[in-house]
C-alpha cells in the first residue's frame, strides 16, 4: 500500500515539477480566480450587508430604539425617560426624535420626503450625521429655521435620484416645507451624504421647528429615541437592561427597526447561497474540463505506464494528487490575492454602489468552506477522467486503436 | 487433431522434464518470488533450462511452429489458435486467424511479415498488451487466459519487458527514473532500485545519463534508456516492436548488440518484430506471418 502510494506521489511530483510549465501555470490560475470568484460575489454580498448594518447604527437609528407604546402617537416626557436611558453603564447617548414627513419646495420643483426633528448636540451623540455634511454646517442647538438636506433631496453632490430631487439646492438657499398643512421657510444650514440612499433620502431641523409644525410645543414629545450603546455590546442584552428599568415604551434593537434592509439582507443572503450553488457548479465544469483535457493529453502515457504494470489506481492516484496541488496552490493563490490584495484595497477605495460605498467583506469561515468545496470539486473532477482513462484497453491508449 | 497431438507431446515433455535433475535450481528462485499462481511448473521448466536448452539455431534460420513439439523443449510461451478481430467501423477486420506459436526460453525470435500481416497484434496478444477473441497464452505454464485484467498488469510487472517502436519513456522522469519506476512499483527499496537501474544503465552504455531527460537523448539513447527499462526487473521475456524503426542503422546495430549480447549473456528471451532483414539475422528463428496466419 505504502509503496503504492510512493509511486503515485513519485509520478505526481515529477510531472509537477518537470512537466510543461505553462499547463501547471494556466491551471493554477484557473483554479485561483475559481476561487477569488466563489469567495468575490459572497464577500461583495456581506460587504453589502455589513454597509447597511452599519449605516443604520452610524446614521439613522443608534443601535437600539425606543418608540412610542402601542396605541400611542407620541413618547411622553422624552427628556425624562432620556435621562433614564442614559444612566445604563453601556449607553453612550440618546437622541429624542420627532419625525413627520415633509413636503419641500424650491423654485419649481417639489418633493416629498421624512423630516427628522432633533436636538443636535444629543444627536452627534447617537449618530455620525455631523461628519456627513458635505456642504455647509450641521445644526447647532439655537439654530431656528434652518435646515440640514440629504444630497437626495438637494440634488447635486452625485445624488442617485437626481431628478426626483428639488434640483440643485445649495447652502444659503431657502426651500419651503410643508407640514400638516403648515408651510414655512427654512435656510439650508448643510448638505449631507451618507452614500446611503435611504439615510440622504431625508431632511433634519431643531426639534423645536418641528414640535412648533406639528403643534406640540413644550409638551417634550418625540416619535423615538436612538439609543447608541459602547461598541460591541449587544443589542438585545440592551434591550434587557432598558425593559429592567421599567421602560414601558417599544423597544427595538437596529436590526427589528430595519425593515426592509432586514428584508433585503436576507433575500441577498439567499442570492448569494444561490450563486454560490451555480459558482460551485461551474466551478466543478470548469475544473473538470482543465483536468480532464491535461489527462486526455497523458493518454499515451497512461497506456505505458500500465502495459509496464503500474496498477490502475496508483495512475489515478497520481492525477488526483496532481489535482490537489493545483487547487492548493490555486486556492491559497486566490485566498492571499483576496485578504492581502483586493479586500484591503476595497476597503482603503471603497466602491461606490447604488445602496452606498461599499468594501469587500472576506469571511474566513467561508473562504475555508470554499476552498474545501473548491478541493473536493478537483479530486472529482481528475478522479472521473483518470479513472475513465485507465479503463481503456492499453492499445487504445498507447496506439489510440 | 494436429493441436491435440501437440498439447499431448508438450505434456510429455512436462513430465520429462520433471524428472530432470535439479542442478540449475538457483536460477529459478527469482521466478519464485514472482509468486506466479503457476510457479511449480515455471521453476520445474527453469530447472531444465540449461541441460535441454538446444543449441541455439543459427541467425535468421526459420523454424515451423511445429518443429518445436520435440522431446526435451522448453517452452517459455505458447500461443495457441489466437484468433483477433477488430472492429473497423462496421466492418470486422480478422488480423489474426488461428495461429499457434511456441517459443522456447532462451530464445531470440522475429516475427516479420509484410504490413497488414499482424505481427504488432501476435506480440501484443503474446505480451498480454491485448486479449484475443479466442485462443490462449500459455506464458511460463500460465495460462494467461484466466486473467483478471489486474492480474495480467501484475504479471506484466513482474516477468514482461517492453521495447516499443517510438521508445515510449516518460517525458517527465530522467532516464534512471523511467528505468526504475517498475521496480518501486514492485515495492524495492529506494537503494535496490537505484542500485539496479544503475547497474542496467551501465549495461547499456549509458552509465553516465542517469539523470538526463529523454528530451535531451537522442534516439538512440532513449531506445536503449527503454532497453533497460524493460530488463531492470530481469523479466523472463522482452518484447520489442520494431525497435529500430526509428532508428538509423548504426544505432539499430547498437540496439540489435544490445538484445544480442543479453540474450546470449543472460539467456534473455526475446520476441521482436521487425521488417528489416539484416534485423531477422541477430535472431535464432524467425516466425513469418502473411494475412494473419503463419507462412
Amino acid at each position: 500500500m505504502l509503496e503504492k502510494a510512493k509511486v503515485s506521489f513519485f509520478l505526481a511530483s515529477r510531472t509537477i515539477t518537470r512537466g510543461n510549465k505553462g499547463i501547471t501555470i494556466f491551471t493554477v490560475i484557473v483554479l485561483a480566480l475559481i476561487f477569488v470568484q466563489l469567495v468575490l460575489f459572497s464577500s461583495m454580498l456581506a460587504g453589502v450587508t455589513l454597509k447597511f448594518n452599519d449605516l443604520m447604527v452610524d446614521f439613522q437609528t443608534g443601535n437600539v430604539v425606543v418608540e412610542p407604546r402601542e396605541e400611542e402617537r407620541y413618547i411622553e416626557d422624552a427628556s425624562a425617560l432620556q435621562k433614564k436611558i442614559e444612566s445604563l453603564p453601556q449607553v453612550v447617548g440618546t437622541s429624542a426624535r420627532l419625525k413627520t414627513s415633509g413636503n419641500f419646495h424650491y423654485k419649481e420643483k417639489e418633493m416629498g420626503a421624512t423630516v427628522y426633528g432633533i436636538d443636535p448636540e444629543d444627536e452627534n451623540f447617537v449618530t455620525d450625521l455631523e461628519d456627513a455634511v458635505i456642504s455647509g454646517e450641521f445644526l447647532s442647538r439655537p439654530d431656528r429655521g434652518e435646515v440640514i438636506l440629504g444630497r437626495e433631496v438637494s440634488g447635486g453632490f452625485g445624488a442617485l435620484m437626481e431628478s426626483k430631487s428639488l434640483g440643485g439646492v445649495e447652502v444659503g438657499d431657502t426651500v419651503e416645507i410643508t407640514i400638516s398643512g403648515k408651510t414655512r421657510e427654512f435656510r439650508v444650514k448643510g448638505i449631507y451624504t451618507t452614500r446611503y440612499f435611504m439615510v440622504d433620502a431625508g431632511a433634519y431641523i431643531s426639534r423645536a421647528d418641528l414640535e412648533e409644525m406639528l403643534g406640540v410645543q413644550d409638551r417634550d414629545f418625540a416619535q423615538e429615541i436612538a439609543v447608541k450603546t459602547i461598541a460591541g455590546t449587544d443589542e438585545y442584552e440592551t434591550r434587557t437592561a432598558l425593559l429592567s428599568l421599567g421602560i414601558r415604551e417599544n423597544i427595538r434593537t437596529w436590526r427589528e427597526f430595519a425593515g426592509i434592509l432586514g428584508l433585503i439582507e436576507s433575500t441577498l443572503g439567499m442570492i448569494r447561497d444561490i450563486m454560490n450553488v451555480i459558482g460551485l457548479l461551474i466551478a466543478f465544469v470548469i475544473i473538470f474540463v482543465v483536468i480532464y483535457v491535461n489527462i486526455v493529453n497523458k493518454k499515451r502515457q497512461i497506456g505505458v505506464q500500465k502495459a509496464i504494470g503500474i496498477e490502475q489506481n496508483v495512475i489515478i492516484a497520481s492525477f488526483v494528487l496532481q489535482a490537489m496541488f493545483y487547487a492548493g496552490i490555486g486556492v491559497i493563490l486566490g485566498f492571499v490575492f483576496m485578504r492581502f490584495g483586493l479586500a484591503p484595497y476595497t476597503a482603503a477605495h471603497p466602491v461606490d454602489i447604488p445602496l452606498g460605498s461599499m468594501s469587500l467583506k472576506l469571511d474566513d469561515v467561508e473562504a475555508i468552506n470554499r476552498a474545501v468545496l473548491l478541493f473536493l470539486a478537483s479530486i472529482i473532477g481528475s478522479v472521473i477522467p483518470a479513472y475513465t482513462l485507465t479503463q481503456k484497453d492499453l492499445l487504445e491508449l498507447i496506439w489510440g486503436k | 487433431m494436429e493441436n491435440k497431438i501437440e498439447r499431448e507431446m508438450e505434456k510429455e515433455t512436462e513430465n520429462k522434464n520433471i524428472e530432470i535433475g535439479t542442478e540449475n535450481i538457483e536460477i529459478g528462485t527469482e521466478n519464485i518470488e514472482i509468486g506466479t499462481e503457476n510457479i511449480e511448473i515455471g521453476t520445474e521448466n527453469i530447472e531444465t533450462e540449461n541441460k535441454n536448452m538446444p543449441d541455439k539455431k543459427e541467425a535468421g534460420t526459420e523454424i515451423v511452429v511445429k518443429a518445436l513439439n520435440e522431446k526435451n523443449v522448453d517452452t517459455i510461451i505458447e500461443g495457441i489458435d489466437i484468433v483477433r478481430t477488430f472492429l473497423m467501423g462496421e466492418v470486422e477486420v480478422r488480423v489474426l486467424r488461428g495461429i499457434s506459436v511456441k517459443i522456447r526460453r532462451g530464445e531470440f525470435v522475429a516475427i516479420m511479415g509484410p504490413s497488414g500481416s499482424g505481427k504488432t497484434t501476435l506480440l501484443n496478444q503474446l505480451g498480454l498488451l491485448d486479449t484475443p477473441n479466442s485462443g490462449k497464452v500459455i506464458i511460463n505454464g500460465a495460462d494467461t487466459s484466466l486473467m483478471f485484467d489486474r492480474e495480467k498488469g501484475r504479471f506484466r510487472l513482474h516477468n514482461l519487458g517492453y521495447v516499443f517502436q517510438d521508445y515510449a519513456l516518460l517525458p517527465e522522469l530522467t532516464a534512471s527514473e523511467n528505468v526504475y519506476i517498475s521496480l518501486m512499483m514492485q515495492g524495492k527499496s529506494k537503494a535496490e532500485y537505484e542500485s539496479a537501474a544503475a547497474e542496467i544503465m551501465e549495461a547499456v552504455g549509458l552509465g553516465d545519463r542517469l539523470s538526463q531527460l529523454p528530451s535531451k537523448m537522442s534516439g538512440g539513447q532513449q531506445q536503449r534508456v527503454s532497453i533497460a527499462r524493460a530488463l531492470a526487473h530481469n523479466p523472463i521475456i522482452l518484447f520489442a516492436d520494431e525497435p529500430c524503426a526509428n532508428l538509423d542503422s548504426k544505432n539499430s546495430k547498437e540496439v540489435l548488440d544490445l538484445f544480442k549480447k543479453f540474450n546470449k549473456e543472460l539467456g534473455q528471451t526475446i520476441v521482436m518484430v521487425t521488417h528489416e532483414d539484416w534485423h531477422a539475422e541477430y535472431t535464432d528463428r524467425v516466425i513469418r506471418l502473411k494475412d494473419g496466419m503463419l507462412e
